[in-house]
């Protein structure tokens, strides 16, 4: 089994994880409570910014994360995730402040409406192939930024929703930051949990197949639809949940801060630079690139405002030129290259 | 008579204003190996396409082990039993040599491991045992046709479609590529094989179907099936068989 | 405002997201690209016809040519240093990469110009409009508008009478046959970029008059851009330029009935049943 490390695969099942098939997701559990409950006792006594920048990294890398299953693992380039992002805030936001409903079960609504719009969007937009998947789910991204818009009984239109700073574990809504990171991290967990999974059964390799040849997966025994459908609507059902917890945590969105195209575009560079198809490429990504922009953002923003976008257009530019599989593939590759060396040694 | 296996009655085919496929009938018996002869454009490949579900037909019906299953989509006909592969390989360029394996053995059984031990008997079968570990992407085109071949058995057909399989390989593959598809027939698959490299399907197939312009114009044991003038004329054109 | 006004205010913006379409559909065409920073580019343009206006005091009628041909360099130096390396890959790690430019160029003019509005206003056109009837029609629209016409037909000539053009279709066609016939595809694919980014260059060029510039212009400009290419026919150029008008006339009708928002999500909801149900365009004519 152990010689299976040495060849690179972007194949389902990472290599790193490969030669441990049943105790890795036991494994990932115990080490993501330890890390999470780390994290937690730092946010708590550090200070505000880099409290903030642990939430943000944990809500990102879940956002990421859940675009991988469909983005990655499928190899569905979906422009628009900032859509499911967004009615997951804006339906939970809109539950709390007009009828009074706990974000927990806002939460779950959030969830199940994000996978019905995942699944509605997908039977349509699934037979179109490469570019054009692309650009249909860009333009719903943009058409739900409008509806948000326009509807301003129900969304404030632009001025946004605020939310109301009730405290406590019912209202999903805390004045200190290590409640955030708990539930931001608990639910990047869970996204990691089902990533695994998904990765470490038939469904991944379907998955995997079709990415590389629909044609010859459909020939092979796999029904494309099928399961571009289901990594569609587990995709767009867990991207909707992190939107609930945004939302709790931020207290106040806009259009533009939760549905906007920028965020989409936040998203895929997280996941393409941390190395998409990869089970921990997004989270990679997202620990790379969040606090590194948050960094020139305090440091720099204020004289060179631009700057941060600025790092993250050039690092995108040198992962897609230098390492086309993500920096999380250009460490396995490495890994493997150093390994067999010794073998052959 | 042996069980049938499939059967084809009238089914067609009309891309625009050409008919590729027209109203052909085809049985094919159990364990034979029948090679599909015609010339370029005479409608092999479709009517490959047609049974493997990868094209709807227009008019006419198929049928699979005695079971109607005209218009299925092609990962039913492969869950059925059907299993093809592609004229010009398509290997899942991203994934080892024993994931692509895997994929095909998936669409029998939901466990992995079972996929595994499926997988790794059919490249065992093909010569590629060696190479589980190596990207497709990196395989000779010699390799990448028995990856074929494996992928398809390790679906575990009944019924498996080959596509120009021979072509392109040089002499010191071919041999033992046809050693390898008898060995998969003497395990209890049915095989087509289409190919316009004519003499390496006289050395395998029991029986010869010839096709031309989309109808089937010739049928029976090799050598006669060489010798006869629609044939030849097919092949060769009118003016050669008259001298 | 009348229905007529309306509409013709409609066909005038159309010419200039005509111009950009072009652009977009010519490199599709023939490199397969999809280039998520066209709208970048006409931001680039536009800024350097804001710049030389502001330091050296020309017109931008008179900055148009060196506009182009700015753009064109930046855009053939894209090519040469940064898309040649994935025209062999798939369209995801294209597509993100032609992101990455455009943040970079997005974010460098935000550093550079801030992120305000700013506005040219030029001397002999303020104000300046042809009335005819109860219309009237803005000189600086009128012109942009006759501009995207001269582009369109001088880059339809250009593929149909030059060798150059000849070389593109053929590539556009089928790249390895192109190869084989002895064409320099990586040249042709240069040059194409060169004229896509000098169509959005012009583009800006026409706008900058008509519309303030700031960093983020592009993005909204450049997803009207993509409708306008799918509606025109993937890779035709004028098909791409008739998209433009139609979808000017569109957003502007939609726009003054419904509001902004309903209008966009009118013209999105519509390029997406357009994608559905005719990915090849509902005016497609000749490939490139």
């Amino acid at each position: 089994m152990s010689q299976q490390i040495v060849n690179r695969s972007s194949g389902p099942i990472d290599p790193m994880v490969r030669s441990r098939p049943l105790p890795k997701h036991s494994l990932l559990i115990g080490f993501g409570v330890v890390a999470i409950a780390l994290l937690a006792f730092v946010s708590s006594s550090a200070p505000v910014f880099y409290g903030h920048m642990i939430v943000m990294t944990l809500i990102y890398a879940a956002l990421a994360t859940s675009w991988n299953i469909i983005g990655g693992f499928a190899g569905q380039l979906s422009l628009g995730h900032a859509a499911f992002f967004g009615l997951g805030a804006y339906t939970s936001s809109i539950l709390f402040v007009d009828f009074g409903i706990s974000p927990w079960i806002g939460l779950l609504i959030a969830l199940l409406g994000g996978a019905t719009l995942g699944l509605l969007i997908g039977i349509p937009t699934f037979r179109l192939r490469g570019p054009y998947f692309a650009l249909a789910t860009l333009a719903l991204g943009i058409i739900l930024l409008n509806v948000a818009v326009h509807f301003r009984e129900l969304t404030g239109g632009h001025v946004g929703i605020s939310l109301p700073p009730t405290e406590g574990w019912g209202t999903m809504t805390f004045l200190n930051r290590w409640q955030y990171v708990v539930i931001a991290g608990g639910y990047l967990l869970v996204c990691l949990l089902i990533s695994g999974i998904i990765l470490s059964n038939r469904f991944g390799y379907q998955l995997a197949a079709v990415r590389e040849d629909e044609e010859a997966a459909r020939a092979l025994g796999v029904n494309a639809t099928r399961v571009k459908l289901l990594a569609g609507t587990l995709s767009g059902g867990l991207a909707a949940g992190i939107g609930t917890i945004y939302a709790q945590y931020i207290l106040f969105l806009t259009p533009d801060s939760v549905l906007g195209t920028a965020v989409s575009i936040e998203i895929i560079v997280l996941a393409i630079v941390g190395g998409s198809g990869k089970l921990y490429g997004p989270l990679l990504g997202a620990v790379l690139l969040i606090p590194a922009g948050q960094l020139v953002l305090r440091e720099f923003g204020g004289a060179l405002p631009g700057l941060h976008t600025l790092v993250y257009g050039v690092i995108v530019i040198i992962v897609i030129l230098l390492f086309p599989r993500g920096i999380w593939g250009m460490l396995t590759d490495t890994a493997a290259l150093i390994n067999r060396r010794r073998k052959h040694s | 008579m042996s069980t049938l296996m499939l059967r084809t009655t009238g089914i067609t085919k009309r891309f625009g204003g050409v008919t590729a496929v027209d109203s052909l009938d085809l049985e094919i018996f159990e364990n034979e190996i029948v090679g599909l002869l015609g010339p370029n454009g005479a409608g092999k490949s479709t009517l490959f396409n047609l049974i493997a579900g990868a094209l709807p037909p227009d008019t006419g019906r198929l049928e699979v082990f005695g079971e109607d299953v005209t218009g299925q989509p092609a990962h039913r006909m492969c869950q059925r039993g059907v299993a093809r592969t592609f004229q010009i390989v398509r290997p899942l360029a991203g994934l080892t040599v024993l994931e692509n394996a895997m994929v095909g053995a998936f669409a029998k059984t939901r466990s992995v491991r079972h996929a595994r031990e499926r997988a790794e008997a059919a490249l065992d079968l093909v010569g590629l045992s060696e190479m589980v570990t190596t990207m497709a992407s990196s395989l000779t085109l010699g390799h990448r046709k028995r990856l074929e071949v494996a992928r398809a058995l390790a679906s575990q057909p009944q019924l498996l479609l080959l596509d120009e399989m021979m072509a392109g390989l040089n002499p010191a593959e071919l041999d033992p590529f046809i050693e390898i598809l008898r060995d998969v027939n003497r395990q209890g698959v049915t095989i087509i094989v289409v190919e316009h490299v004519v003499h390496a399907v006289m050395q395998l197939a029991s029986r010869i179907v010839v096709i031309s312009q989309g109808r089937k114009i010739s049928e029976g044991l090799p050598a006669s099936v060489m010798s006869s003038r629609a044939v030849v004329e097919a092949y060769l054109g009118d003016d050669f068989a008259i001298s | 405002m009348t229905t007529i006004q309306i509409l013709v205010s409609g066909v005038l913006i159309g010419g200039v997201y005509a111009l950009l379409a072009v652009g977009i559909t010519l490199v599709l065409g023939v490199m397969k690209i999809v280039n998520f920073a066209q709208g970048e580019l006409l931001m680039v343009g536009m800024y350097l016809t804001l710049l030389l206006h502001t330091v050296l005091g020309l017109h931008p009628y008179v900055a148009f040519p060196i506009v182009v041909v700015a753009l064109f360099g930046l855009g053939a130096g894209i090519h040469f240093g940064l898309l040649r390396w994935v025209v062999d890959r798939g369209h995801t790690q294209q597509i993100v990469l032609t992101l990455g430019i455009g943040i970079v160029l997005q974010s460098a003019a935000l550093m550079i110009f801030g992120g305000s509005f700013q506005s040219l206003q030029i001397e002999p056109f303020r104000g300046g409009s042809i009335v005819i009837g109860s219309i009237s029609i803005g000189t600086t629209r009128l012109a942009a508008f006759v501009v995207a016409g001269i582009a369109t037909i001088a880059l339809l000539f250009l593929l149909d009478r030059t060798l150059t053009g000849k070389a593109m279709r053929a590539t556009a066609m089928d790249r390895d046959a192109a190869t084989l016939m002895g064409i320099p595809v990586q040249r042709v694919y240069l040059i194409t970029m060169g004229i896509g980014s000098a169509l959005a260059g012009a583009a800006g060029v026409m706008l900058m008059p008509i519309y303030p510039v700031y960093p983020t212009v592009g993005v909204n400009i450049l997803l009207i851009g993509f409708v306008v290419v799918v509606l025109g026919g993937l890779g035709s150029v004028a098909g791409a330029f008739l998209g433009g008008i139609i979808i000017g006339v569109v957003e502007a009708l939609a726009g003054f009935w419904l509001g902004a928002a309903m209008s966009q999500i009118v013209v999105f909801a519509l390029f997406i049943v357009i994608l559905l149900v005719r990915p090849q365009g509902i005016l497609k004519g000749d490939t490139v």
